[in-house]
């Protein structure tokens, strides 16, 4: 871990540095859209937070943990120095002053347009930019996974990547597909309209564009908990990997089935037709797929962990784990969030059941629990396990890690179960002030304020979270063992070639993007004149005009 | 590169992978498959398909006709 | 954990613990059973959207988003609730920042009503609580919805796409009345936001 050592730890600092501001916005977002009253009482701060709640989860804290994490799997996994740790460096600062460039412009209030960016809404030029920075930045990143699992193979052939390589730069690969559609919607439509070279926006193509992101960015923020799930769990446990190779095909499935997909976020818009969104919600179920593997091979890997440990008859083997690992505590935890939240991503990709929950609070409490829970909880374990290996200074306390951990998972639920009834009963999102006094939204009212409390809790375990890391890196330098990667039930001695490297992959998914995306984007630049002018989102008169 | 056995698809150096237990102690783990992992699995996943057609056919469907 | 035994790659591995072909079908007999899952899952959603013609707006119709009230299907006076001509109800209706145009429609109970919305200015959102009647009014295009109320009954209706900073009071509502009381009301009074 010589070189890498200080590129890894930055990137986490960033992403944590980052977490705990965001989690304090976002409890204050819970208690302003509740009846409850609260400090700084204004709907454009909503807005204005929300939009930097949004950026800083959704690509700062994501895109930062990722590169960390990788560089980390690159060091220990391959036994040799990381190759590019020069670029790194200029990628991890091109990043920053992205980040720094975006959220300085949302603070100041000049682009209030969340995460999503909504044109023809229009921000100020800078946070376009600084959003640009950062997701384009990343792209070094993505190239220094091939290079360095490249370079491997060269000089290894015939030998399998260790898993974690082959998973993380397939996660690197999918980022950059996945990114490719927000950044031409920033490069073709958003920058050009905000620095005043074009004059109308096509909102209808934006939307399309910023969908082929909006899937797979979620696959590229989980496949690092399922690297952990396949990678590291086993040792934490004590046991063995039961298939490396599902490991393989589950990452190869999310490379693949991901993006194909974006236009289920789409179900309800009149721009494109049933038939493509048949298509893109058919292949939603696809990428269910990796998912219901990966909860039945991780469940076996851990029962021959509590099996060996004792563990006897049927379920004997759950109690008999070592629950007092944060890794092995958070992998369940993990579990359960992945049930609950994938039951709601069932729901929402269900083409015309989409229609009962689209736009409601349903799809907020969806992408908290299943992102915020199941993912992130793993990201903490992640770091967990990270920081003592790479400082050489071990975790001061696993009992308040664990205490942590659990604070997190029932801060999580009580957040977002409430959450998903008000969408079920028909909440609209991105609310910044309800009116309690119509009659839909009174019968919200207590599930919104047990959702606030859960907000609270989630705040207490994110503090906590940096207070761990925080004490343990100023804690005292022992020599830490070195990451152990799981060894398989069955180490493979060679792998086909389909399941080593990733040209097959990449091109199955150039023709299948360009089967199910060539039209839907396609069709704009025939279609009759449709774009409109952009609107700046200033601060307005926020005095509605349809009061009763 | 190291003398040692090929670390097939595990990492590259032998501190870089986790064997906690030894090969006679998984195979004794595994010898009636993982049934454990059948049985937890099977009812997660029991669990969602009933959840989902009971979403389909209560909730979504009696909310009325959509097209 | 007792104390570890000795690495296992320090001695040649052996050749499969369990065999591979096992645990490959066990994987197998697992990755089948959740096909068959999905399959039928999505075997239920194609024969209810066919039989039951349940559709999310999909009719992609083009529409000139800057003379929206000089002229066209959407002029002003044409916004609202229309009976056709076969009995059913049009609903037409213009979303742009922060209000619905009308602000208030009746509709008739028992009918099929067809909505067509479109925006001004930017994304806004179309949802009727409790009902699947959930669409997007893009600008440049025509969204698109039919369906029929069983219930008469008031639906509070918000705007549900951030559409910019005074989203949260883009509420309206939309009465559905019995087919006596809606015939009574003339034009002008069922776009009326008072209750009845």
């Amino acid at each position: 871990m010589q070189n890498s050592r200080n590129l890894a730890l930055w990137h986490y600092w960033v992403a944590f540095g980052t977490f705990l501001p965001a989690v304090l916005l976002g409890a204050w977002q819970m208690l302003m859209r509740s009846p409850l009253p609260a400090p700084l009482d204004d709907p454009d701060a909503y807005y204005a937070s929300v939009t930097l709640h949004g950026t800083a989860m959704a690509y700062v804290v994501t895109t930062f943990f990722a590169m960390g994490f990788g560089y980390a799997i690159a060091a220990t996994s391959l036994g040799r120095p990381v190759r590019g740790v020069a670029a790194a460096w200029i990628g991890f600062f091109i990043c920053l002053i992205g980040t720094v460039m975006a959220v300085a412009t949302v603070f100041a209030g000049k682009a209030s347009v969340l995460y999503t960016f909504y044109p023809p809404l229009l921000a100020s030029p800078w946070y376009y930019l600084g959003a640009f920075l950062l997701i384009g930045g990343s792209m070094i990143w993505v190239v220094l996974m091939v290079v360095n699992m490249t370079a491997w193979k060269h000089d290894n052939p015939g030998r399998p990547v260790p898993l974690a390589m082959f998973a993380i730069t397939a996660t690197a690969l999918l980022w950059a597909w996945a990114a490719s559609g927000v950044l031409i919607e920033l490069a073709g439509i958003l920058l050009p309209r905000a620095f005043g070279w074009s004059d109308l926006i096509d909102a209808a193509l934006g939307r399309t564009l910023f969908s082929v992101t909006l899937h797979a960015i979620v696959y590229f923020w989980l496949m690092p908990a399922y690297i952990a799930f396949y990678t590291l769990v086993a040792e934490a446990a004590g046991g063995r990997l039961y298939s490396d190779t599902m490991g393989r095909l589950t990452f190869i499935m999310f490379l693949v089935f991901s993006l194909p997909v974006g236009m289920h976020h789409l179900l309800a818009d009149p721009e494109h037709g049933s038939g493509f969104k048949f298509l893109q919600s058919f292949l939603t179920f696809l990428v269910a797929l990796p998912t219901l593997l990966t909860v039945f091979s991780i469940s076996a890997t851990l029962e021959i962990a509590g099996r060996h440990r004792g563990g006897r008859g049927l379920l004997g083997w759950i109690g008999a784990l070592p629950w007092n690992e944060p890794m092995v505590l958070a992998v369940g935890l993990s579990l359960v969030m992945l049930g609950l939240g994938g039951f709601g991503g069932l729901i929402n990709m269900s083409y015309a059941m989409n229609l009962m929950i689209h736009n409601t609070s349903w799809v907020t409490a969806h992408f908290h629990l299943i992102f915020g829970g199941t993912t992130v909880i793993m990201y903490f374990a992640i770091a967990y396990e990270m920081w003592p290996r790479i400082t050489g200074k071990p975790l001061r306390s696993k009992r308040l890690a664990s205490w942590q951990l659990w604070l997190w998972f029932w801060g999580m639920l009580i957040t977002t179960i409430p959450w998903h009834i008000a969408g079920l009963m028909g909440q609209p999102r991105r609310i910044a002030i309800f009116d309690y006094s119509i009659p839909l939204v009174a019968r919200t009212a207590p599930l919104v304020i047990i959702s606030v409390i859960g907000g609270l809790v989630l705040l207490v375990a994110a503090t906590l979270l940096i207070i761990i890391l925080v004490r343990s890196h100023l804690g005292e330098r022992v020599l830490a063992q070195p990451l152990r990667y799981a060894l398989a039930v069955n180490p493979p001695r060679q792998v086909p070639a389909a399941l080593n490297g990733f040209a097959l992959w990449n091109a199955i998914l150039l023709v299948t993007m360009v089967v199910t995306y060539g039209y839907p984007i396609g069709q704009f630049f025939f279609l009759k004149s449709h774009s409109v002018p952009a609107i700046e989102v200033t601060s307005q008169e926020s005095a509605p005009t349809g009061v009763r | 590169m190291s003398t040692d056995e090929p670390h097939h698809s595990a990492p590259d150096r032998p501190e870089h992978v986790a064997a906690p237990i030894g090969s006679e102690e998984a195979a004794e783990a595994l010898r009636n498959g993982p049934i454990g992992a059948l049985v937890v699995a099977g009812i997660a996943v029991a669990l969602l398909f009933i959840g989902w057609m009971a979403f389909y056919f209560l909730l979504f469907l009696p909310r009325g006709p959509i097209g | 954990m007792a104390e570890l035994p000795s690495n296992p790659l320090q001695h040649p591995l052996p050749d499969g613990i369990v065999p591979e072909s096992v645990v490959a079908r066990t994987e197998g007999r697992w990755v089948m059973l959740m096909g068959a899952m999905l399959a039928v899952m999505m075997a239920v959603m194609v024969i209810t959207s066919v039989a039951g013609a349940l559709h999310p707006s999909s009719n992609v119709e083009v529409v000139e988003p800057l003379t929206l009230h000089l002229g066209g299907e959407f002029v002003e006076s044409n916004l609202g609730t229309t009976i056709e001509p076969d009995g059913s109800a049009t609903v037409r209706l213009i979303a742009q920042q922060y209000d619905f145009v009308p602000h208030c429609v009746s509709v008739p109970v028992g009918t099929p009503v067809k909505f067509r919305l479109t925006s001004a200015d930017v994304v806004h959102g179309f949802l009727l609580p409790n009902t699947n009647v959930n669409t997007m009014a893009v600008p440049g295009f025509v969204a698109e919805v039919r369906t029929s109320f069983a219930q008469p009954g008031e639906y509070e209706m918000p705007c549900h796409e951030f559409c910019g900073l005074g989203h949260h009071a883009m509420w309206t509502r939309v009465s559905v009345v019995s087919k006596d009381q809606f015939a009574a009301r003339g034009p002008l009074e069922r776009t009326r936001c008072a209750k009845q």
